[in-house]
């Protein structure tokens, strides 16, 4: 009977042989929570859910989700305020010649002016007058576009008026010109007087036939310049056309009114020159008003009153024939005030700055790369804050001559950038369009995320005009219009228009993916939902343990033993019990700082007393149960008891209530942020749905943001109900025998 | 009595020509998660038009599977095959029950359960197991007898205040039952009044499901009287079911011994009785001690019933039966018809009859000679337990009387047990038995008096240790003497299903006590005493059992692992109650051979609380008998048996049921049920239920006298003054 002490047992073979013992009562516990459907289905669901909060850090694609905010290139996009189609538009150089339009208020303005092939010139409005609706074509008037010549472009420029009423006001003129030396100004007039009353029409048109062969655009002394620059309007306007006839190269001046020729110039140049500028379109005095001319290797100075050679600058490269002047060059004379050119030598390619006043040149930029065009900010005070080119498919930014502030590279998929960027200053920002019709929008001051918004301005890319800046009333904002060789006429708002919430979006102009878009602040959904689960994880097991641990000392304490103590928890806890929940909830959470601990703690604290009594009861019977005499029989002392006996008959019942208490911690939590209780800088679902708290169309708007989080919240807490449910079927086997 | 059955037999129509009710091979299996429990098998019974009918088997065998099935409460995961026909038409088959019934249409299902209207109570009504679940408490008596008129019949609400009244009283009860709640009732006339509902459509057949389990033995005969009156009167036909041979021999003609969802076998009672065809019956009538024919060894059947779930070949009871053989494990015996009437499934059923086999008697395992000056284990001098009914606070806030109502549960008992003895403390239940072995054993602090124990100081040498005496109730519950005492001490519950920490494993519970004690520490010293004790308890071998779960074992395993539990630590008194109420019939007689080889082998002194006068003889050497808190007689288990002296003692040993027919209850002369311990008497406890009672009863207490040495009593008369008392004594059968 009995065994050899040697021979028969020995520590090491107990103890495994318990721990075997253990692990087989495990398994066929195991297998009967894995038999429930519930059990298994609540199982699944919390291991995805665990394993995604473990592997968060490396799903989330940006750890900082609170606080990152989706580069706006991804979440703006070009905001087109009005669209229409002129046919056949004019074009030059095998692309559409810009149209025009005013961004100096006044009548006219508010309009975007573009010439068709056939001379034909549309008004087309952006909506500002309630009779004409954005997009709406007027014509204007047509030139005669004799044959073998063709359009050059269209120009808007403004002159200070004197209406009947003998009050000042600000008329915008149409400068329209062909090839064949035709020049053609006509003033804009609403037929009702005013801004936006009746019609627009064209009113005092003129035309001179110069005689000549122009290539170029004639320049006017009035110009229409950017919002920024308060010029002053100059009463009178004078055109300056250059062209050739068979003996030689001629500079004109034409007066305004009467639209009459005043000098004729010979220029001492071999050919047709590349460009020509007017400068200070709005300097007090007409001093400095000069024309700046290029030709092959050379600059030439002009003064605007008489046609004198100010200055002449030989240089060894070619003028590529694109200039920029700052616009505040425009409005006084300052010794600083440069045009800058761009040249060209064999593969090396420059950008030279050129003092108005004698010529002298420095050198800007350098590069190997072709550069295509050119663009500048305002220029207050001496060189630009910003002087944009573009050299090959990269814009650079200049801060200084000589000296790179930046670079960022765009996609060529749309064709070369042949035409000079348009400077919005309100935005300090480029807009950069492409042959083709992309447009981009550059911030001067590049930074993480230099492009604000990326667009394009037809479906098919076709070839564009250069992108023209305007006033847009309606919206008070700069913007955009440009025409494509399609004829479609399009303007556009600068600064885009934001597309938060976003859809979910794999491909971005950033290259960022937003697999559940993003949320009105622009966040990225995928990040905040991805981050919000660990959170949600420790909230729920931090109150899950803590509610537990408090609630099975004090069901013990309460369900074990008699007397006073015992009654006083009961009390405490019954007390705390019939409070409505959620008002302490939020009481506690207000009174108390709304920090992550505190909540822990306050959620730990509402927890337990529904715990605790379903604990004391099962402690009461199971102080009932002969068992448990048996053992104070065999002389166990209480402690004994409440360790051998108790806790492992309510061990089952634990989990079920840890697995409710999980689930009730997270929804807790939860409400608190979408009532906006709990600060939103804890990232969990509940934070995610505070801004559905007053905007309940965000569900419909913007199901991606809103649905992940609330299909994770409410499959969080059914899991665990399913997984209580499934260790409900080991605890109870009564229920499965059925 | 044999012309008595045969009398009987004329008496009504042939049972086998034209059956009231005709069970047609039925077989139940239930679908469950662990797989499919066959819970009948092939259950071919016909019963006739006025026959009573007996199920005997142990729990498990599928007794109430087969009431259920006759009644069509079978569970919804229940598989049926065969019918069930009553008088001549189909009423339950396999189309129409258990999981067929979950794919019926509704408008099956709604004439289903019309026809199922027509035949439940008004042509077939049972009595339901436990008559104190059978009532709902929130209604009169008479509410819900009423209810069954109201369902059944369209009877006006005066006829059914009238008929109402009649089957109360036909079942013994008197009109004012009708008013009462449930809870007003006691146990005893709660089961008539169940009996009156099933009585009160006057159906054609009666189904007792276990009608007189729960009930004390005086009750119990009392019921089984008033059925037996019944027959032939309210009760047409009936079907009894219990475990309880005795239940059953005196209420049915024909017996039918059911085992593990199989019939072994079916013939006349008394006929099966005395010269049982089948080694099963043989055993399950041998395990019952018996109170009135010699004290003879009883061995039970070893083992335990086959698990219903797993597939089993040959003989369900082979693995159990002596007479097993290499064929009882291959094939399945067929019930045969040995002799005409007689039925019996077994392969050597002819060999019964022929007398080829012999049950040997064996003496009494229990003859060991307690030495009448062996040194008392344990004494107690006028131990009293009172309960008071009201806590203070509630008394003082609520009271309206001045004095708190005191329960007398245990009222200054004076008793000594010697070493090695085995005490039987017997009585009804609310007698206090329980409360007196809490108390003895200090889990309830007396209100008065002492226990006083003797614990020897030298265990491993017994006879030579000195003793030392603890004064139990005087020390304190944390003192050096009360640990000492609690480890020489032991309980053995009634329950073994509640006294066994379902959570833990046999392993666990065992090493309990030494882990209590800090006996020791070693995990190699605690496997080796608590293998040891399960040997000793035979669960063998000991390291199969040590890693089971409670759920896992049969009832009886359970209480030798609770056994176990009191014996790991060697006490030299243990306190065992009730150990063997809760056990199916077959294990009892293994429990309690348990018990006599401890004490013979080990000279543990018991304890042993019990209501079964039977087993009290069977297994005590001195029994004390007690009633309301009170002893009433104590003395040689025999002479108690044989001589009993008190009117109550006397009343207790005639109301257990026989398998005899020359046994009737009517003769029982005590009135009522013993009532609680609340009021009593001022004298004698028994005053108001004994037939002899004087005036002298009620006001002092009776005297103790002790005609023979060791055997005493307490009564005012002699038993020359009893017997001729006796014709004073009028039955009564108002409760």
């Amino acid at each position: 009977m009995v065994k050899d002490d040697n021979t028969g047992y020995n520590i090491k073979e107990i103890r495994r042989k318990r721990l075997n013992f253990r692990l087989y009562q495990f398994r066929k516990q195991w297998r009967i929570f894995y038999r429930s459907a519930y059990g298994r289905v609540g199982f699944y669901i919390i291991l995805v859910f665990a394993i995604i909060a473990i592997l968060a850090p490396f799903l989330e694609v940006h750890r900082d989700a609170l606080s990152y905010v989706a580069p706006s290139i991804d979440t703006t996009v070009m905001s087109i305020s009005a669209r229409s189609s002129i046919g056949s538009p004019a074009t030059l150089n095998s692309s559409p010649v810009a149209v025009a339009a005013s961004a100096i208020s006044g009548l006219g303005s508010n309009m975007v002016y573009s010439v068709s092939a056939n001379g034909q010139v549309y008004a087309t409005s952006l909506g500002s007058a309630r009779s004409l609706p954005a997009g709406t074509n007027v014509k204007l008037f047509s030139i005669s576009v004799s044959s073998g010549s063709h359009v050059l472009g269209v120009r808007v420029f403004p002159l200070q008026t004197i209406t009947s009423a003998g009050f000042p006001a600000t008329n915008n003129y149409l400068l329209v010109a062909t090839s064949g030396g035709n020049v053609t100004i006509a003033r804009l007039e609403w037929t009702g007087g005013s801004e936006g009353q009746g019609n627009l029409v064209a009113s005092g048109i003129q035309t001179i036939n110069l005689g000549l062969n122009m290539s170029l655009m004639p320049a006017s002394s009035s110009l229409s310049v950017d919002t920024s620059v308060f010029p002053t309007i100059p009463s009178s306007g004078d055109v300056f056309a250059v062209g050739d006839n068979t003996t030689g190269i001629y500079m004109i001046k034409i007066a305004d009114n009467p639209f009459s020729i005043i000098w004729s110039k010979k220029l001492q140049i071999s050919s047709q020159p590349s460009s020509m500028a007017f400068l200070g379109a709005f300097y007090q005095s007409g001093q400095f008003q000069q024309i700046i001319i290029t030709q092959k290797g050379n600059i030439y100075s002009f003064s605007a009153s008489n046609g004198a050679e100010l200055w002449v600058k030989n240089t060894p490269y070619v003028f590529a024939g694109k200039y920029s002047i700052p616009s505040s060059y425009q409005q006084s004379y300052s010794p600083y005030d440069s045009i800058f050119e761009i040249l060209s030598s064999g593969t090396s390619y420059y950008i030279e700055g050129f003092y108005i006043s004698n010529g002298t040149a420095y050198q800007v930029y350098s590069s190997n790369q072709p550069i295509s065009a050119l663009s500048t900010s305002l220029g207050e005070s001496g060189f630009p804050s910003s002087l944009l080119a573009i050299s090959g498919n990269s814009a650079v930014i200049i801060s200084s001559p000589g000296h790179v502030y930046g670079n960022v590279s765009m996609s060529t998929k749309y064709g070369d950038y042949l035409h000079n960027p348009v400077y919005v200053p309100n935005l300090n920002s480029y807009i950069i369009s492409s042959q083709k019709g992309e447009v981009y929008s550059l911030s001067a001051t590049l930074g993480k995320n230099p492009f604000n918004w990326v667009g394009t301005i037809s479906k098919t890319p076709a070839t564009a005009s250069s992108p023209t800046l305007l006033l847009d009333a309606s919206s008070g904002l700069e913007a955009l219009a440009q025409v494509n060789e399609t004829g479609s006429l399009i303007v556009y708002s600068a600064s885009g228009v934001t597309v938060n919430p976003m859809p979910p979006t794999l491909h971005t102009p950033s290259g960022t993916t937003f697999l559940l878009g993003t949320n009105t602040e622009g966040n990225d959904v995928w990040s905040q939902f991805v981050a919000s689960f660990q959170p949600d994880w420790v909230v729920g097991i931090s109150v899950g343990l803590i509610g537990i641990a408090i609630a099975l000392v004090l069901g013990m304490i309460i369900g074990y033993y008699r007397g006073f103590v015992s009654v006083a928890l009961d009390t405490v806890t019954l007390v705390i019990y019939l409070i409505p929940g959620l008002a302490l909830l939020i009481a506690l959470t207000s009174v108390l700082s709304p920090s992550f601990f505190n909540i822990i703690w306050i959620l730990s604290f509402l927890s337990w007393p529904f715990t605790t009594f379903t604990i004391l009861g099962i402690i009461r019977s199971i102080k009932q149960r002969a068992f448990v005499e048996a053992a104070r029989v065999s002389g166990a002392g209480t402690m004994q008891i409440l360790r051998r006996h108790m806790l492992p008959n309510v061990t089952p019942l634990l989990i079920y209530l840890t697995a409710l208490n999980v689930s009730g911690a997270v929804g807790g939590i939860a409400t608190l942020q979408f009532l906006g209780v709990a600060p939103l800088t804890i990232l969990t679902w509940g934070a995610m749905l505070n801004p559905l708290e007053n905007n309940f169309y965000l569900a419909a708007s913007a199901p991606w943001w809103v649905i992940p989080p609330t299909v994770a919240l409410t499959l969080f807490i059914m899991a665990f109900i399913f997984l209580s449910r499934g260790v409900d079927e080991v605890v109870n086997p009564r229920i499965r025998r059925r | 009595m044999i012309e008595i059955q045969e009398d009987r037999e004329k008496g009504r129509q042939s049972p086998f020509s034209t059956p009231l009710l005709h069970i047609d091979d039925l077989s139940v299996t239930f679908d469950t998660y662990e797989g499919k429990l066959r819970a009948l098998e092939n259950i071919d019974l016909k019963l006739g038009n006025g026959e009573s009918l007996g199920i005997i088997g142990e729990s498990g065998s599928g007794k109430t599977t087969l009431a259920t099935a006759i009644m069509g409460l079978i569970a919804d995961n229940a598989v049926l095959g065969g019918s069930i026909s009553f008088d001549g038409n189909v009423i339950i088959d396999s189309e129409h029950f258990g999981k067929a019934y979950q794919k019926l249409k509704r408008r099956e299902r709604k004439i289903l359960s019309e026809k199922l209207i027509s035949i439940r109570w008004k042509d077939i009504s049972m009595v339901f197991q436990g008559s104190m679940n059978a009532f709902n408490p929130a209604y009169t008596i008479e509410k819900q007898i009423a209810e069954v008129f109201k369902i059944h019949t369209n009877l006006s609400d005066e006829e059914i205040e009238e008929r109402s009244l009649r089957v109360i009283e036909a079942a013994g009860l008197n009109r004012s039952a009708l008013k009462a709640y449930p809870h007003e009732l006691s146990g005893g006339m709660k089961q008539r009044a169940v009996i009156a509902m099933a009585l009160a459509l006057s159906p054609k057949l009666v189904i007792a499901d276990e009608p007189t389990t729960g009930l004390d033995v005086i009750t119990q005969a009392k019921i089984i009287s008033e059925l037996k009156s019944l027959r032939g009167k309210s009760i047409n036909s009936m079907i009894v079911i219990s475990h309880d041979v005795g239940v059953v021999s005196q209420l049915a003609d024909r017996v039918v011994v059911l085992y593990s969802g199989r019939i072994m076998e079916v013939g006349p009672t008394w006929d099966v009785y005395k010269r049982s065809l089948n080694p099963y019956t043989r055993a399950l009538l041998s395990s019952y001690p018996s109170i009135d024919s010699t004290r003879s060894h009883i061995d039970g059947i070893p083992g335990a019933l086959p698990d219903p779930l797993s597939e089993r070949a040959g003989c369900y009871f082979a693995p159990r039966c002596k007479y097993a053989d290499t064929i009882c494990y291959n094939s399945i015996p067929e019930l045969e018809e040995i002799i005409p009437g007689r039925f019996s499934r077994c392969h050597f059923a002819k060999k019964f009859l022929d007398g080829e086999i012999v049950e040997e008697t064996k003496p009494h395992a229990s003859e060991k000679k307690i030495n009448a000056m062996a040194t008392d284990v344990l004494k107690t001098d006028e131990l009293t337990e009172y309960f008071s009914l009201r806590t203070k606070t509630y008394g003082q806030l609520y009271g309206k009387e001045e004095t708190t109502r005191i329960v007398r549960a245990v009222d200054h008992i004076n008793m000594d047990i010697k070493k090695g003895e085995i005490f039987g403390v017997v009585g009804e239940s609310g007698s206090g038995k329980t409360t007196l072995g809490r108390v003895i054993l200090k889990l309830l602090d007396a209100t008065s008096g002492k226990v006083l124990f003797y614990a020897t100081e030298n265990n491993d040498n017994p006879d030579s240790g000195n003793l030392s005496e603890i004064d139990v109730t005087a020390s304190h519950q944390r003192s050096d003497q009360i640990k000492l005492f609690r480890k020489e001490t032991q309980l053995i519950f009634q329950d073994p299903y509640d006294s066994i920490d379902p959570k833990q494993t046999v392993f666990s519970i065992v090493e309990e006590p030494i882990i209590a004690h800090r006996i020791t520490n070693d995990p190699i010293k605690i496997t080796e005493m608590v293998n040891r004790v399960l040997e000793i308890v035979r669960l063998n071998p000991p390291e199969s059992y040590s890693e089971r779960y409670p759920h896992e074992l049969s009832g009886g395993e359970r209480q030798r692992v609770a056994a176990a539990r009191a014996l790991v630590l060697r006490p030299e008194f243990l306190v065992a109650d009730e150990p063997i109420s809760m056990l199916d019939v077959s294990l009892r007689a293994g429990f309690m051979n348990l018990l006599l080889e401890l004490r013979n082998q080990f000279g543990i002194t018991v304890m042993f609380i019990t209501h079964d006068l039977a087993s009290a003889r069977y297994l005590c050497d001195r029994i004390m008998v007690m009633y309301l808190g009170v002893s009433v007689e104590s003395g040689d288990s025999e002479q108690v048996m044989r001589n009993p002296l008190h009117p109550y003692t006397k009343a207790l040993i005639k109301a257990v049921p026989k398998p005899n027919p020359n046994w009737d209850p009517s003769k029982i002369e005590i009135k009522g049920e013993i009532g609680n311990a609340i009021d009593v008497p001022k004298g004698c406890r028994f005053y108001r239920r004994c037939p002899y009672a004087r005036e002298i009863c009620e006001t002092s207490s009776p005297p103790r006298k002790e005609p023979e040495t060791g055997h005493w009593y307490f009564c005012h008369f002699t038993q020359d003054e009893l017997n001729s008392y006796r014709s004073f004594g009028k039955f009564d059968n108002q409760e």
